[in-house]
């Protein structure tokens, strides 16, 4: 990691976080929570990991060629549409995105897996899926409208 | 016989596609041990730690929805992958302890006529077989004990790590006493609760491979014949790239990997074809009894 | 006949001045009833404002005094005196406390100045109830009781035993020594601890005004101060202490071998034992669990060799009533358990010890001989010393342990001179507070250790590199770097905290104590007043009182044996009568008092049905008085009367 936990918090408290969120170190995290069951001051590291690659992608401040950000976004617009999400489509996406060659090297392993019966395509759409979206739609109205002030940044609709 | 438990069944998203033998084993034990799993109608993904990357509400709604979907059935939620225990629990915990948070939620969940009290508890499959099965239960089904199959308990992360009061978080011991009770011998494994990289392998696949390399070592070091897991996304990890690792390092790991219900559902009696097995990558045929075949 | 109140308000200065018209508070209590005289001034806790107090008394004849100036806590007894001398009985004088509960609280003058003549009325009316009382004066017994005869035990017992008091000293161990009896050097001198030690172990045994207990305990404890009761256990050695010569041919010959506490485990003892060869007393004892007479009835070998006949196995428990006026508990610490920790391996990896059990190795009459070895037997070439082992730490324990940081430099510095090993020590922070602290940590810093600003994330013996195959592998962030190291080493030590004793509760619970909520022994005042307790004659020292390090404990024995001498040399001391009374007649014997009271201080009396009230153990708390369901209790100077007159002057007067 470019950045160490204690670097990260350092450069809060400068000011600096700028230089955390273009580093490798947010999207790097893999939220194991050794951090934050280890840490002798109680803080919830992973969670303002979370926070941090939250604010990377509000502020487009994340590392150059990164793929995780794009991983995470192509997921959330998965669910948003399905409600689940079907794993090779959502690594065909992502991939198509950042880095279409290593899907021919991923050939191999999809015919390995499509062989074996392990390959779903078709996306399952859940039935709840407007009740989701209504869900989320009055979430945000509650929070534009400032009658139920949400904690986190970056909340769009 | 034995016990009656009821649960909400909780899959998950990944077990619809490349872990459909998760899914079919666990179903299969748990009738066995009288665990009843009614799939939760409609549940939506959780989130896992892709969407809290990107927005925090709306995961914890996502959270919510299948909390307030299991609160009326009035059974409580079983899950087989530590990321979804993990996010459920996180979302119902902070909703507990929160106030804000919980109006904010409730609020929402409002406008889908739902609501959500806080009544409904998120267990993992493994644990509620350890702890509310018991020794016992669990012994009486084993008809093919696994005659000391030498397995690496591999537990990964989220299984004790943030939320897992109910074993160590530094070195958890559930999935080797299980083992035991399978008539297996779980190995020395120090690196049993480390990080396999999950979505790295995908997102910076050096460092991801780098992290199994080290997992398959001390597997393979402390004398392992093969790895068992319990999560869809450590498997998947774990198996589906020992090829990759090989190439970048030069080493020769061919680890049989299963899900802990596989090696239970062995135990039990079942073949397998019932349980999956058939599907792995990585052929287990050398390892587990001639007599699985033939059922 | 009516009475002759005075009343004073002081300005204090500005602190009550600027906020409070006193004059206009002087001017309202003036036309109050029975008030004959109502001044202001300057700094009434001053000797002119004290003396006209006393000129009032005097010329005036007042009857009751009410000086309104700050809290009791400050001045009371200032004003009590003051009145006493001018021949007035000092409890018919009353505070109002216009400062703290006024001046100091309010930013609106005429608020204030509103508030401040309640506040005086209210006295006013509640002082003309009170009545003249006598404090009562009892002898102190001039003997004191030191429980714990570690370091700091050791010097209370010589200052006071010096001084020509009497002390009992009881030990739990069959020793006196404590901790520091482990000990192989200390910082900053790196004096052996055993030398500078053992002089003062020989003089607590010797000296004609120490009677030494070990290898007991205190079970009971009552009494009041100058006049407590302790019971004492002496548990049976099995050795008689006045026929042993301290030859130790028992423990040669004994046949069972058992792992040594005091070598943490590391050495082995036989069933007769003593913890160390220059143990006070130098008699051994039988450890009843292991040995073959106590278990299977055979053996009885240290008998027959025993030249003095001292072995008796028919020995048994003896209790002991002791009288004394004062006790000063120096009962000690507990380490932190490092294996709660896990991701350092202790317990699991092989040669990860702590710092005891180094400091065991490196004494030269340890398991090793005083050499620093790995399990295998061989030197190790490089070794880490992790800091901040269960203290910092919100999932163990919050405070800071205070010794940590110098013994780990003091180790360092032992396994330099012993190995020549690579050492190298992960810190948070350094704590080099201490006279020759800070020099000592250069020292260290000279003979290379290696410092890596971070604290230990885990330890372990998975390898990643051919180098550390073989290795315990120390995880740390350099945090002056930014950069995770991964440090192969033979050996890790871990400098685990300071915890309370397991048995502090039980010994808080016998002798009436707080803890505070770390559990160690609550002092009465963390900065002025570290060495006594809520507990009047009760007085804690050393590490039983917070983590320590030798200075300070010997500062603290010192001083709490100061504070025991100033009671003793009172000869006696003051009961104050403000305490409950139970009117007899009025009791109904259901004892719902005695219950509750905390000091234990209210009995039955069988014969009368009553409850009855020690004068000298009530503190005057007021509970009983509280609880009473037939109203038959009442505190003295807090009677209904005093008090409903306070509340009614408020509430009619309106304002």
């Amino acid at each position: 990691m470019d950045y160490t936990p204690r670097e990260i918090i350092a450069a809060f408290r400068a000011g600096l976080l700028e230089r955390v969120l273009r580093s490798n170190t947010v999207w790097l995290c893999a939220s194991c929570y050794y951090c934050t069951v280890r840490c002798p001051s109680g803080i919830k590291l992973t969670d303002i990991m979370y926070e941090l690659k939250r604010l990377g992608v509000e502020f487009g401040l994340v590392q150059e060629g990164a793929i995780a950000p794009a991983l995470s976004k192509t997921f959330v617009d998965m669910v948003d549409r399905y409600g689940r999400v079907p794993e090779i489509p959502l690594m065909m996406a992502v991939l198509l995105k950042t880095d279409p060659l290593r899907i021919f090297k991923m050939i191999p392993h999809g015919l390995k897996l499509f062989l074996r019966g392990r390959m779903p395509f078709l996306p399952h759409r859940i039935s709840g899926i407007s009740e989701l979206e209504k869900c989320s739609g009055a979430m945000t109205e509650a929070l534009v409208s400032g009658l139920h002030p949400g904690s986190g940044a970056g909340e769009e609709a | 016989m034995g016990s009656h438990l009821e649960f909400s069944y909780y899959p998950g998203c990944s077990l619809e596609g490349m872990n459909k033998a998760y899914d079919k084993s666990a179903r299969a034990v748990s009738k066995s041990l009288g665990i009843d799993l009614t799939e939760l109608n409609d549940w939506n993904c959780c989130g896992a730690s892709a969407y809290m990357s990107i927005q925090e509400l709306r995961a914890h709604l996502l959270s919510a929805r299948n909390l307030a979907l299991a609160e009326k059935e009035k059974k409580d939620l079983a899950v087989v992958c530590p990321a979804c225990l993990t996010t459920l629990t996180k979302s119902n915990r902070y909703m507990g302890e929160d106030p804000k948070l919980r109006r904010t939620i409730a609020s929402a969940l409002r406008a889908a006529n739902l609501q959500y009290l806080g009544t409904v508890k998120v267990r993992h499959l493994l644990e509620v077989i350890v702890r509310d099965i018991g020794e016992q239960e669990v012994k009486a089904r084993v008809s093919r004990p696994l005659s000391d199959l030498k397995v690496a308990p591999y537990y990964g992360c989220q299984f004790t790590r943030p939320f897992g009061d109910f074993d160590d978080k530094e070195s958890p011991v559930m999935l080797d006493t299980l083992l035991k009770w399978l008539g297996a011998e779980p190995v020395n494994f120090p690196l049993k609760a480390k990080c396999c990289g999950g979505m790295l392998m995908t997102t910076n696949e050096p460092i991801g491979l780098g992290l199994v390399r080290s997992l398959l070592d001390c597997a393979v070091q402390n004398g392992a014949e093969c790895v068992a897991t319990i999560c869809p996304l450590c498997h998947i990890t774990l198996e589906a790239y020992q090829g990759n690792v090989n190439k970048k390092f030069a080493t020769s790991y061919k680890l049989p990997t299963f899900y802990f219900t596989q090696l239970m559902g062995v135990a039990f009696g079942f073949s397998r074809k019932e349980l999956g097995i058939n599907e792995e990558l990585i052929s287990s045929k050398r390892i587990l009894p001639e007599q699985v075949e033939a059922a | 006949m009516a009475e002759k109140i005075g009343v004073y308000v002081c300005h204090c200065g500005t602190n009550i001045a600027q906020t409070v018209d006193c004059k206009s508070v002087v001017d309202y209590v003036s036309a109050l009833p029975n008030v004959t005289v109502a001044r202001d001034y300057q700094y009434m806790c001053s000797d002119p404002g004290q003396d006209l107090i006393k000129k009032d008394i005097k010329e005036l004849g007042l009857t009751r005094v009410v000086v309104a100036s700050c809290s009791p806590l400050m001045h009371e007894p200032t004003f009590r005196r003051a009145v006493e001398e001018a021949g007035l009985n000092q409890f018919l004088f009353q505070m109002a406390n216009i400062r703290e509960q006024c001046s100091w609280i309010s930013e609106n003058k005429e608020k204030a100045t509103e508030r401040a003549k309640s506040i005086v009325a209210a006295a006013v009316k509640r002082v003309e109830f009170q009545e003249s009382l006598d404090v009562k004066k009892v002898p102190v017994n001039p003997n004191v009781l030191i429980v714990g005869g570690g370091i700091t035990g050791i010097e209370a017992a010589l200052q006071i035993a010096d001084s020509g008091k009497k002390v009992y000293l009881v030990e739990k161990e069959p020793t006196i020594g404590g901790y520091m009896a482990r000990f192989d050097k200390t910082f900053p001198t790196l004096d052996c601890a055993a030398c500078i030690l053992t002089p003062k172990m020989v003089s607590v045994g010797q000296h004609p005004n120490i009677e030494l207990l070990s290898y007991s305990d205190v079970t009971g404890f009552s009494g009041y101060v100058g006049n407590f009761t302790a019971r004492v256990r002496k548990r049976p050695k099995y050795v008689e202490d006045e026929k042993c010569s301290g030859c130790g041919l028992c423990t040669e010959k004994c046949p069972v071998s058992v792992p040594s506490e005091f070598e943490c485990g590391l050495g082995k003892r036989k069933a007769i034992y003593r913890p160390f060869p220059q143990a006070v007393p130098n008699v051994p004892v039988i450890d009843t669990e292991h040995c073959l007479y106590f278990t299977k009835g055979v053996c009885k070998v240290c008998q027959k060799f025993c030249p003095r006949g001292a072995i008796d196995f028919d020995q048994k428990e003896v209790y002991i009533d002791l009288q004394v006026g004062a006790a000063i508990l120096a009962t000690g610490f507990d380490l932190f358990d490092a294996s709660r920790v896990k991701q350092y391996g202790y317990g699991k990896l092989p040669n990860v010890i702590t710092s005891l059990e180094f400091e065991r190795l490196s004494h030269a009459s340890g398991p090793t001989g005083g050499k620093i070895l790995l399990k295998n037997g061989q030197m190790p070439t490089s070794l880490a010393i992790l800091h901040c082992i269960g203290s910092r730490d919100t999932n163990f324990n919050e405070y800071c342990s205070r010794v940590c940081c110098m013994y780990s430099m003091k180790i360092a510095h032992l396994a330099h001179e012993k190995t020549g090993a690579r050492v190298y020590e992960f810190y948070i922070d350094l704590r080099a507070f201490g006279k020759g602290y800070e020099e000592f940590y250069k020292r260290v810093l000279e003979e290379e250790t290696i410092f890596i600003r971070g604290k230990a994330a885990e330890v372990t013996d998975v390898p990643q590199t051919p180098a550390e195959r073989g290795k315990l592998v120390v995880v740390a962030e350099d945090t002056l770097l930014g950069i995770v190291r991964r440090i192969p080493v033979d050996m890790v030590v871990l400098s685990v905290g300071f915890e309370p004793r397991k048995d502090a509760v039980e010994i808080a619970r016998i002798f009436s104590i707080s803890r505070s909520q770390d559990g160690f022994f609550l002092e009465r005042h963390p900065k002025l007043a570290p060495v006594s307790t809520a507990s009047d004659g009760i007085f804690i020292a050393g590490s039983c009182q917070g983590p320590k390090d030798i200075p300070d404990s010997v500062a603290q024995g010192a001083a709490a044996a100061a504070n025991a001498l100033s009671l003793i040399d009172r000869k006696e001391v003051t009961l104050e009568p403000t305490i409950a009374v139970i009117d007899e007649e009025s009791c109904s014997g259901c004892k719902i008092c005695i219950g509750l009271c905390a000091y234990n201080a209210i009995t039955f009396d069988e014969a009368k049905k009553v409850s009855k009230v020690n004068d000298a153990l009530c503190k005057g708390c007021g509970v009983c008085v509280a609880a009473c369901p037939s109203a038959a209790i009442e505190q003295r100077n807090f009677t209904d009367d005093q008090l409903l007159a306070e509340v009614e002057s408020v509430c009619v007067s309106g304002k």
